[in-house]
């Protein structure tokens, strides 16, 4: 499993496709949040697909990701009314939700998949990643944050994708990049730091 | 720890991107969700990490989940909101016996007061975020604690009277064989009979709709028991308790 580039060769959406979506998503949301149901149902068709994809990439089990998934919907129809369009896009509320919760169950579970060669195989993550994300949504925050991945040496990068899309744990990383802990530590600090100020906060 | 205030500061930064990054083990993601609980500040930083880093998460493929999942999440919902309270508990006759824990836990209603600040902090403590806080605490909020016996917290509970809405929200997993439910009671001042208020979602927070109980929520405790499958037969609890305690005021 890999990051898919293929979206490379997919016309980017443009602003005035992505943003009806997300305004529509934004009013399930609220509807969600006064209790409608046909609305959760509205949200979970129009992102479950990728909400699944994002578990599956962290949990790389398919019946561990269903039930993360399940239990997301779960979280959004109880706490919906916590979502503020002005302060997230509905799709990165989701997603957060969904990675929070996949990688609390990875740290339950983890032993198991590392054993599994989930390290390794994270270790397969293309370097490439920040070119696809210029790609998302046509959002201007994804192309800004695709910029600023790109201009992290390539280690800290590395480093700051795999444990984003892998779950991975700084041990993990480490041990991974055959690196010190500490070194792992303050490579992706700095890293982590060094696109804070790029994004211009 | 003014002289420190700048350092304080870059590590704070440091744990709040480390978190919405996901790279700390389980033990630093439970420090970093107690310290959302307890700091807004951080849990603000943890929160505009998750909205910095939170684009990448466009990057990763959809992929397809299996096709009963709604069907799946539609029967949680179900179990979730089965939760109407059952009037007929209201008129049980008084001479039915309760035991002496359930008068006990009544009692719990009037003694008022020091759950209340603890209690707001394990509900945050499930969210924080770009969950964002609590809805705003406004007159008629609820809260309870329930804890059991040990003293170890099990659920909380958040009344909302102005919605009619609780929302009850597991602090630790109580693993339960499915021979047996957890019922929720209302459990009045003085000595009246509990009222089921539903039964339990045996993982995750369920909102419930409570209305016609509101009445006589103040001064009231909470309690959840331990109930055959499908829910106490006689329409007053019959097993252990599990956990409770009293409903105070925000």
């Amino acid at each position: 499993m890999s990051l898919d580039l293929s979206s490379r060769n997919a016309a980017p959406p443009s602003a005035s496709a992505a943003d009806p979506a997300r305004a529509r998503l934004v009013r399930c949301l609220a509807a969600v949040a006064e209790g409608d149901r046909g609305a959760l149902r509205e949200v979970h068709d129009l992102t479950v697909a990728k909400l699944f994809g994002v578990a599956y990439r962290i949990l790389g089990d398919r019946e561990e990701a269903e039930d993360v998934v399940q239990d997301v919907y779960l979280t959004v129809w109880n706490r919906a009314d916590r979502f503020d369009p002005g302060r997230a896009s509905p799709i990165t509320w989701l997603a957060t939700i969904a990675r929070n919760r996949a990688i609390d169950r990875l740290r339950q579970i983890g032993g198991r998949r590392a054993a599994a060669g989930g390290v390794e195989e994270a270790a397969d993550l293309p370097d490439g990643a920040p070119d696809a994300l210029a790609l998302l949504e046509g959002a201007d925050e994804s192309r800004r944050l695709a910029d600023c991945l790109g201009g992290l040496d390539e280690r800290a990068r590395g480093a700051i994708t795999a444990a984003f899309f892998g779950g991975l744990t700084y041990d993990e990383l480490a041990r991974r990049d055959g690196m010190p802990l500490g070194t792992m530590k303050s490579l992706v600090r700095r890293g982590l730091m060094k696109l804070k100020g790029c994004l211009g906060e | 720890m003014s002289d420190g205030a700048g350092l304080d500061r870059d590590d704070e930064a440091d744990l709040a991107a480390e978190y919405a990054l996901g790279v700390l083990d389980g033990a630093g993601r439970r420090a970093a969700e107690r310290r959302m609980a307890r700091e807004p500040a951080f849990a603000r930083a943890v929160a505009d990490w998750e909205r910095r880093l939170g684009p990448m998460a466009g990057a990763v493929p959809a992929v397809s989940p299996p096709a009963d999942l709604w069907s799946r999440i539609e029967a949680d919902l179900a179990r979730m909101t089965r939760a109407a309270p059952r009037t007929a508990a209201v008129e049980q006759p008084r001479g039915r016996r309760v035991s002496a824990i359930w008068q006990y836990i009544g009692l719990a209603g009037m003694g008022i007061g020091a759950a209340s600040a603890a209690a707001l902090i394990l509900f945050v403590a499930g969210s924080g975020g770009l969950l964002g806080p609590p809805p705003g605490v406004r007159d008629g909020a609820m809260t309870a604690t329930l804890a059991a016996e040990s003293g170890a917290p099990l659920f909380t509970l958040v009344y909302d009277a102005a919605s009619g809405m609780a929302t009850l929200v597991p602090v630790a997993t109580a693993s339960s064989d499915p021979a047996h439910v957890h019922e929720l009671w209302l459990v009045p001042p003085g000595g009246a009979a509990p009222r089921s208020l539903g039964i339990l979602a045996s993982t995750g927070p369920m909102r419930m709709r409570l209305d016609g109980q509101a009445a006589d929520m103040p001064r009231s405790a909470i309690a959840v028991s331990l109930e055959p499958a499908g829910g106490s037969p006689t329409g007053l609890p019959t097993g252990p308790v599990v956990a409770s305690g009293a409903l105070t005021a925000l």
